[in-house]
């Protein structure tokens, strides 16, 4: 008997816990201050030196400022954390940069932000105890740096076509946080670049320092000091991660600031959500005011949740890697064969709903220096193309002429096991059985197949390039010494005209001499077709009706800082 | 399973100490499996070249210097105490990094020569831990030496070593070309000591010093604490309401055959629907926005976890969005119970005399019902508990991967899809700890229950 009343207590327990508390109201950012944008994946770091996400520089561009920032409408540099930003050709050809730091640009725990914080963050750049080296690599071409009297300048004597941009939007580290003991002011930047020091106790000293950075802004140790105007309030692993106004924040009152800064949002918050029906869904339900990648067929469901869609570019292109050294895609007449037979017009309808461009090149078509080719698809052309090598259809199959003999058309093709990318390698395989060239396609996760990628064991891939900066250095993806197992030249692809331009574009320097190039480089691509370009998709993005979006032509599409509530 | 003997304490004693034993020898050997299946994969051996930006020197080195890292497991290492390799193969070859050790066993094969190997692998090692110093070189030329070292024949390692200016490798080369054959055919046991990833993971999990971390950097067991309340946010309520409410349905109204059989239907319905169906289902359609009342009583679930909430946290913030995952998780149990306990009554009532019987020689039929059928039923539960204290623990992977709740499951689907190995082991390792334990707890009580003169008498 006392067992039957213990079950029935413990009943009537667990429906009264239901009743009590079955009527909570979520929260909604409705009428607040607070932004909540969904991003799929959380950031790696909040570091900019050694980040590597697009999440972690999106966010990290809230928490520090640039040196300078390009303006669009003025076509120049413009000051940020510092006062004067000035960029000279020297003498001998090099880059001068000189810069004096703004006389209110503090940190937020109140330390003055001088030359020597930059100067600490290119020392520190170069420290091969980092977990990144990306940005050593730009700071290595810097040939001395020299600080008088509150002025730091920065001599390049070899011209680099992305310096520019790498110095401009340097965001300098809190030198005190990371260097107490200022081990970094007696190491020359010479010995950093040649990291040869006279004593062994520096490079252990070193080491100890990297240990530390490479752990600040990571989820358990945020960055506490920054230069910018939000700091971290919360971070929960695959959650959220919330930005609430600086109150330390120097631009709020220095002049020629203060307006820049007047009306930010109060609070950001990145909710990280992957799948993107979830986060359809949660923007339904009031608790995202900013989702990505969202298809067309979403509108209805966006627009009748008081939200508009949006296009902003990804600098994002498909592509289908070739492997150069296959006996049939080495053939040059053979490459452009493939590509006429591909209706890039078809696919940009069926998989993109017509929300992606044209992809022809190595230059995405949303950037300023981008050439239009007269590539179309036409099928004739390349049946005729097949004709003149001497190809010929035999039992289905094209076969055309090799090093040793007729080889037939059939290629493996890699894909990742994204459904966008596998409907891709779907519709080519459609588009190419028309002359007999046969397709068979494996999906697997990148990592799977990327060994084949290096040891050029595999025929085709369908890959997607990501490009980010305001110019673009295309060297490491295409240049023949990139073609080893460790760089990044996939195809193999060793042309020695495109080589030529890659080499001349990654020096100069005059943005004449640089639009000349960049024209040079897509016209050698499009008569040679290396790779078959194939899309540029649009990152649909879905906002509340409420927000004033502030659109840019950069990634993600979007300045924060000019970006409103209207309500 | 289940003996009715004189001695059934012994034989308890005897069991439990049995089952006590499997527990080490099962665990460590998923323990090893799992580490096995993660090490053995291809993507995890890469040359991980995806962060590279500029294809430079200085990515390379750093890529050399990653190898080597001192708070992270080599995923070349051995994978357990000792290992089996070809007496052609140095031991060194343990030490090498796993993207380069395939090629250094072809050339091993080829050059049958251990001892000029283990040199090769040596300076190969040097190369690599110390890129910039140590090296007697004149031409260090980094995209080669990652060819070099992925060169698995001898015609290659000639090849990309020439012009490099490495004395050192030169004169190794030279003893390969001239010692090829020395070494005997077969296989010998190499010795590995704590060098090997099994003792890595092991002493990860019971230590204290949080050495297995998760790719964000947090100690694995301190996420586990973080999500732990999740899971049981809700499991917990619901699976004692679905014990006791099939419990009591079934003991109640086993003689109402009408209700039983159409019951059966129902859940024989259901039962045949994945779980993961009805539960894509009830998310996309009852929180969808699109069914007006049914929507607002479940909406969309988006819960926020700041990292340490508990219990009551939880509830307080989102019971309302818990309660079709509740729901959803407790269908399977429920139809379980109810089957398990509707058969059980079914052979217990056929093999024992009828009520009118018992009730004649002075058993009332209350206590008939309770005390005789009731105890049959408790033998079920308990026999059926190690499976449901599991799925407590760990959680319905399902529920929480489609309701996206931060619980066990959820961190258990992401840690394996996302190469978290120190995470994946940990938990694997640990549910695997559970499920053994659950089954040691069942047949304790089982047993104990049937070894006890009071139990017996109930039953018999």
């Amino acid at each position: 008997m006392k067992c039957c009343q213990l079950h029935f207590f413990a009943i009537i327990m667990m429906s009264l816990l239901f009743l009590t508390t079955s009527c909570q109201k979520e929260s909604s950012s409705e009428n607040t201050q607070i932004l909540k944008i969904q991003v799929a994946q959380s950031p790696d770091i909040l570091n900019p030196v050694i980040s590597r996400t697009n999440v972690s520089r999106q966010i990290e561009e809230l928490l520090y400022l640039p040196l300078a920032k390009f303006d669009e409408d003025e076509n120049q540099w413009k000051p940020v954390l510092t006062e004067k930003f000035e960029i000279e050709s020297s003498s001998d050809g090099g880059t001068v940069y000189k810069m004096t730091m703004h006389p209110d640009a503090r940190w937020s725990d109140g330390q003055k932000i001088e030359v020597e914080d930059v100067v600490f963050t290119l020392k520190m750049g170069l420290n091969p105890y980092l977990e990144s080296q990306s940005w050593a690599n730009y700071i290595g071409l810097i040939d001395s740096v020299i600080i008088e009297e509150d002025e730091l300048t920065i001599l390049m004597l070899e011209p680099y076509i992305l310096a520019n941009e790498f110095i401009a939007s340097l965001k300098p580290m809190p030198r005190h946080v990371f260097d107490e003991k200022d081990l970094f002011g007696d190491i020359s930047f010479q010995s950093m670049k040649d990291f040869s020091f006279e004593e062994e106790k520096t490079e252990r000293a070193l080491e100890s320092i990297a240990e530390d950075f490479n752990r600040y802004g990571n989820m358990t140790d945020w960055p506490e000091v920054i230069s910018g105007p939000y700091s971290v309030d919360a971070w929960s692993a695959d959650q959220f991660l919330r930005l609430i106004s600086n109150p330390h924040f120097w631009g709020d009152h220095a002049v020629g600031h203060s307006e820049k800064w007047a009306d930010k949002i109060d609070t950001i918050q990145y909710v990280f959500i992957s799948d993107p029906q979830n986060a359809l869904n949660a923007f339904s339900r009031g608790h995202v005011d900013i989702v990505h990648s969202l298809s067309e067929h979403n509108r209805s469901l966006i627009e009748k949740n008081d939200g508009v869609m949006i296009p902003v570019p990804s600098f994002q292109m498909l592509y289908i890697s070739l492997n150069h050294r296959q006996p049939l895609l080495s053939q040059q007449k053979i490459r452009v064969a493939l590509s006429h037979m591909i209706d890039r017009e078809d696919l940009l309808k069926k998989l993109f709903a017509g929300n992606a461009l044209v992809a022809e090149g190595p230059i995405h078509p949303m950037k300023p220096y981008f050439s239009p080719s007269d590539k179309t698809f036409d099928i004739d052309r390349a049946a005729e193309i097949f004709e003149e090598l001497g190809c010929e259809e035999i039992d289905g199959v094209l076969h055309c002429p090799g090093n040793d003999g007729m080889i037939p058309m059939q290629f493996h093709l890699w894909t990742t096991q994204t459904s966008l990318s596998r409907n891709v390698a779907t519709l080519l395989k459609s588009y190419w059985r028309k002359l007999g060239v046969h397709l068979t396609i494996q999906s697997a996760d990148f990592r799977t197949f990327l060994p084949e990628l290096q040891n050029k064991t595999y025929e085709m891939a369908t890959l997607a390039l990501h490009q980010n900066n305001l110019l673009d250095d295309p060297y490491p993806l295409w240049h023949s010494s990139q073609a080893g197992q460790a760089g990044k030249n996939y195809q193999g692809m060793n042309l020695d005209s495109i080589d030529v331009i890659l080499e001349n574009l990654r020096q100069a320097i005059e943005p004449q001499k640089q639009f000349e190039l960049y024209m040079d480089l897509q016209e050698e691509f499009y008569k040679e077709e290396p790779v078959l370009f194939l899309v540029a998709p649009l990152d649909m993005i879905g906002v509340h009706q409420d927000l004033d979006l502030f659109l840019i032509n950069q990634r993600p599409g979007y300045d924060l800082f000019q970006t409103k509530w209207k309500r | 399973m289940i003996f009715f003997k004189q001695n059934g304490r012994d034989d308890m004693v005897r069991r439990f100490l049995f089952r006590g034993m499997a527990i080490v020898p099962l665990s460590l050997s998923v323990l090893f499996l799992s580490i096995w299946m993660f090490y053995k994969l291809p993507g995890v051996n890469n040359l991980d070249t995806v962060h590279f930006e500029w294809g430079s020197e200085r990515e390379i080195q750093q890529l050399f210097r990653s190898f080597y890292r001192s708070n992270q497991p080599r995923s070349g290492q051995g994978m357990f105490y000792f290992g089996v390799l070809g007496n052609e193969v140095p031991k060194n070859y343990y030490e090498l990094p796993a993207p380069f050790q395939p090629a250094f066993l072809e050339l091993c094969k080829e050059v049958k020569n251990a001892d000029v190997m283990k040199e090769y692998g040596a300076w190969m090692i040097q190369v690599i831990q110390n890129p910039r110093g140590g090296i007697e070189m004149q031409n260090m030329d980094y995209q080669r030496m990652v060819d070099l070292f992925r060169s698995s024949q001898l015609t290659e390692v000639i090849r990309y070593s020439h012009r490099m200016g490495a004395d050192e490798l030169d004169h190794i080369i030279k003893k390969m070309e001239e010692k090829s054959g020395e070494s005997r055919d077969g296989y010998r046991w190499v010795w590995l000591g704590k060098n090997n990833l099994f003792h890595y993971y092991l002493s990860g999990i019971f230590s204290w010093k949080n050495d297995l971390r998760t790719k964000e950097g947090i100690p694995v067991k301190q996420k586990v604490v973080q999500v732990f309340p999740w899971t049981l946010a809700y499991t917990l309520p619901v699976l004692p309401i679905v014990v006791v409410g099939m419990y009591w349905l079934v003991l109640l109204f086993y003689e109402n055959r009408w209700l039983m059989k159409s019951m059966d239907k129902v859940f024989m319905l259901t039962y045949a629907f994945p779980v993961f169906v009805i539960a894509t289902a009830a998310l996309i359609f009852f929180t969808s926005n699109r069914y007006g009342q049914i929507s607002r009583i479940f909406p969309f679930p988006v819960f926020m976890s700041d990292g340490g909430e508990g219990l009551r946290s939880i509830y307080v913030r989102y019971l309302n969005a818990l309660v079709l995952p509740m729901l959803l998780f407790g269908l399977r149990p429920m139809i379980l119970f109810f089957r398990a306990f509707r058969e059980k009554i079914n052979e217990v009532v056929t093999m024992t005399p009828v009520p009118e019987y018992l009730v004649h020689i002075g058993m009332a039929s209350r206590r008939f019902r309770i005390s005789y059928l009731g105890r049959y039923l408790m033998v079920t539960i308990w026999s059926v508990l190690p499976g449901m204290f599991l799925a407590a623990l760990s959680g319905s992977l399902m529920i929480e991967y489609i309701f996206n709740i931060p619980g066990l499951g959820r961190f258990y689907f992401d840690s394996v899809v996302e190469y978290d190995v120190a995470s994946s082991v940990f938990l694997i390792f640990g549910f695997t700890v559970i499920q053994q334990l659950g089954h040691l707890i069942s047949d304790v009580l089982i047993d104990y229950y049937l070894s006890s003169q009071s139990g017996r008498t109930k039953l018999t």
